[in-house]
């Protein structure tokens, strides 16, 4: 059978696709490297979430390989098989969405406008997008309805544009933490704003609301209110009688037909043989790391180094959503009974933002520069992770009745609340995606080779916002506040790798996300973005595929 | 860099003398896909089935074990002890683990040798027939030592699973981790079928 269009990947730069294609009649396979999850698989279990590889693949069998600078500025490589640093994030139908914890900020007008706005850095590859904001914006808001946000819109200085008042859905429950933040901001003069959420509050459809179960980041959501792309598009998807979602699938390689198409996916079934797809558009959405190793290992006569990589600028350009945390400690001896029990209840979110310094205006920074966003959040609630981490004072590690006590007050005398910062990841030479020419996965394919490399002023804009952070968290009255900028980088928070723009020479694809080179090649996760802006990507990744969906339907590959 | 798994290495020079026979291999490539086709609980229940049915340890290596989980978790009066949440037969739950990087696990047996080994030597005897003085003493000294630091370590994250992970998996008895620790477990719970490594059955 051919199909008319064949999806690599499910995850939030997939769905949207999947979703609208198949509603217009169209038919649509996807392949998914991973297993099929279905809601009543998740459970509040850490075992599984956390400690074991269950949603991620097993590293011995595939891995990646990092490349990191030491402090002599020399560049060291080593697999992840080795060092233990785990790069895969949701490998499963539906992707990571299904584990994210869904900060739905948009973008800003200015962040498509980068290089213009605020001129060039020296060693940073910036580039201004080839559409506007005003050519998201009703995707943004096409994905607070479809997919579910929930929030409230208040007036600050660098509220985007909206063609809605408000999120659909109201905001979610807040712990009582929210409004002692509340409070302090108004003390500091602070616009404090409330972080809307890809979760919804109230049910839609087939999904309910949140249950506010207390374990919502890197778990599968129960009640299907966290919006992943499984949840929200796909199983609507598969109603209409056209998709087709085949698991355990690893696409290895397109194929072309020597005029520049793309005839099929090859790809390894679950037990290891090799089969394939035809159809007449192929979309792939792999994340953007993978995306661009699937592309780089599709090279063939027509493409000596790679499918739609003849300029060169596949893997290129990688960026990350990051910039640094921190966090402090409020203990219950220092607060009355009923504030303590309050701050102590499970479940509900702090859900507040600082966007007051998205754009920083400071002579210690020359004039205007980028700054970024800043995320107040719980510690997480998973009980290993936070009793394996006291095992250690410093780089002591302590046991007995010492480590029993330590214990035994940091889960029952305090809470720690964390922030979160996310500056304008700049693009360099040092972060990319390559094959790697020693290590293979089990299929006996190179693994995809990454380049860390960040850029100092992003280190140096993360300081800015961690200082005004701490200070928040000391009016607070909070304890033991503190922070770490680093170019550290989240694995599930990728973008980049096949940049998007005008000129075949410097992007691998139009501003329809549609290869400069292959005529029936789309990329729709986040490998498109020149630039990521100053939030996480998965809001923006959901939205440009919606937008993406609609050019598809006017090609005429698909309707010939 | 070289490929190896962290804290895998034998980073002592005489390591091949003090190693011990490695006949229990053979038994654990045997248990361990045994291990994850019956329910754990109900075959492995007692202390005297998992030393004579379940574990991959000989008798001695597994009250070793258990003894240095005694001193690394102890029953002070604060809270369960190693014992109490079943932190041995965890240990040996995972040690039959057939999913994990079978790395890990050799890493496990091999420390365990040398324990053994290091106390034979100075003590001659096995860790676990100590006096209490001497397996705190070594355990103390054995921490100054990169290896033994590493294998400790690597003890205690095992512990503050069994102490902390559902009780589904043969630990944290009665929930008394949780309940010590003020814990929310979270709702839904775990059911049998997608229990770790249940979980990867049919899919």
């Amino acid at each position: 059978m051919k199909y008319d269009v064949c999806v690599v990947g499910s995850g939030a730069g997939a769905g949207p696709v999947i979703f609208e294609l198949s509603r217009a009649g169209y038919k649509v396979v996807v392949l998914e490297k991973g297993p099929w999850f279905k809601t009543e698989d998740f459970s509040k279990d850490e075992m599984v979430a956390t400690r074991r590889s269950v949603y991620t693949p097993n590293l011995k069998d595939e891995s990646h390989v990092l490349v990191t600078q030491n402090e002599d500025g020399d560049w060291m490589s080593k697999s992840t098989y080795a060092s233990g640093k785990d790069f895969w994030n949701g490998s499963c139908v539906g992707g990571s969405s299904n584990f994210m914890s869904a900060y739905f900020h948009r973008l800003k007008p200015k962040d498509f406008r980068l290089l213009s706005e605020y001129g060039p850095i020296k060693d940073a590859n910036i580039a201004d997008w080839p559409i506007s904001y005003e050519d998201m914006e009703p995707y943004y808001a096409k994905v607070e309805s479809m997919v579910g946000v929930s929030g409230k819109v208040i007036p600050h200085s660098f509220l985007e544009p909206r063609s809605t008042p408000d999120f659909p859905y109201p905001a979610l429950g807040e712990n009582i933490f929210a409004s002692w933040l509340d409070k302090a901001a108004a003390k500091l003069d602070y616009e404090l704003i409330p972080a809307p959420r890809g979760i919804l509050s109230r049910p839609k459809d087939d999904r309910n609301s949140c249950f506010y179960s207390n374990y919502c980041g890197s778990y599968g959501c129960s009640s299907d209110a966290k919006g992943s792309s499984r949840v929200a598009l796909i199983n609507e998807a598969l109603k209409t009688g056209n998709c087709s979602v085949l698991p355990n699938s690893k696409v290895f390689h397109l194929e072309t037909d020597g005029n520049g198409n793309i005839q099929k996916a090859n790809f390894y079934d679950k037990s290891g043989q090799k089969q394939f797809v035809k159809a007449k558009l192929f979309v792939v959405a792999a994340q953007a790391i993978e995306t661009s190793r699937l592309l780089l290992m599709s090279k063939n006569s027509d493409f000596e180094n790679g499918l739609s990589n003849n300029a060169g600028q596949v893997g290129k350009n990688l960026v990350f959503s990051g910039g640094g945390i921190g966090s402090g400690q409020l203990f219950f001896d220092d607060l009355t009974a009923d504030e303590a029990k309050s701050l102590d209840a499970k479940g509900l979110f702090i859900n507040r933002a600082l966007q007051q310094w998205y754009e920083i205006d400071d002579k210690q920074f020359g004039g205007k520069v980028k700054g970024g966003t800043i995320d107040f959040v719980s510690e997480h609630a998973n009980a290993v992770t936070k009793a394996v981490k006291l095992k250690f004072n410093g780089d002591k590690l302590i046991y007995g009745s010492a480590l029993k006590e330590k214990l035994k007050s940091y889960f029952t005398e305090q809470r720690k609340l964390k922030f979160e910062i996310f500056v304008d990841w700049l693009p360099n030479d040092y972060c990319k995606v390559e094959l790697d020419n020693d290590v293979k996965d089990k299929w006996g394919d190179p693994v995809a080779k990454i380049w860390l490399g960040y850029h100092e002023h992003d280190l140096k804009v993360g300081r800015y916002l961690a200082e005004k952070a701490e200070a928040l968290f000391k009016e607070v009255g909070m304890k033991n506040v503190q922070s770490s900028v680093s170019g550290g980088v989240s694995a599930n928070l990728q973008a980049g790798g096949c940049r998007f723009g005008n000129d075949p020479k410097t992007s691998v694809l139009d501003k329809n996300c549609k290869s400069h080179e292959v005529r029936n090649l789309y990329i729709t996760d986040g490998s498109f973005m020149p630039t990521g802006g100053s939030v996480t990507y998965t809001f923006s990744i959901y939205a440009n595929s919606f937008r993406v969906a609609d050019q598809m339907l006017k090609d005429p590959i698909l309707k010939s | 860099m070289t490929k190896s798994k962290p804290n895998s290495s034998i980073d002592d020079n005489h390591e091949s003398e003090w190693l011990l026979s490695r006949s229990k291999f053979v038994k654990t490539l045997v248990l361990s896909g045994l291990a994850i086709q019956l329910p754990w609980l109900t075959s492995c229940s007692s202390e005297e089935e998992i030393i004579k049915n379940c574990s991959p340890l000989t008798e001695d290596q597994f009250k070793s074990v258990r003894a240095v989980q005694d001193i690394l978790f102890p029953d002070d009066g604060n809270g369960p002890s190693a014992r109490d949440i079943n932190a041995a037969s965890y240990l040996v739950w995972v040690l039959n683990d057939s999913f994990l990087d079978p790395e890990e696990n050799t890493y496990l047996f091999e420390k365990i040798d040398k324990l053994e080994a290091y106390s034979k030597m100075k003590y001659n005897s096995f860790f676990h027939s100590l006096s209490l003085g001497n397996q705190e003493e070594m355990i103390a000294s054995i921490n100054k030592e990169s290896w033994g630091n590493k294998f400790l370590s690597r003890l205690i994250t095992l512990i503050m699973e069994a102490l902390l992970l559902d009780p589904a998996y043969g630990s944290n008895t009665d929930e008394m981790g949780w309940e010590w620790l003020n814990h929310n477990p979270g709702q839904p719970r775990p059911t049998t079928k997608i229990l770790y490594p249940e979980i990867f059955k049919n899919r």
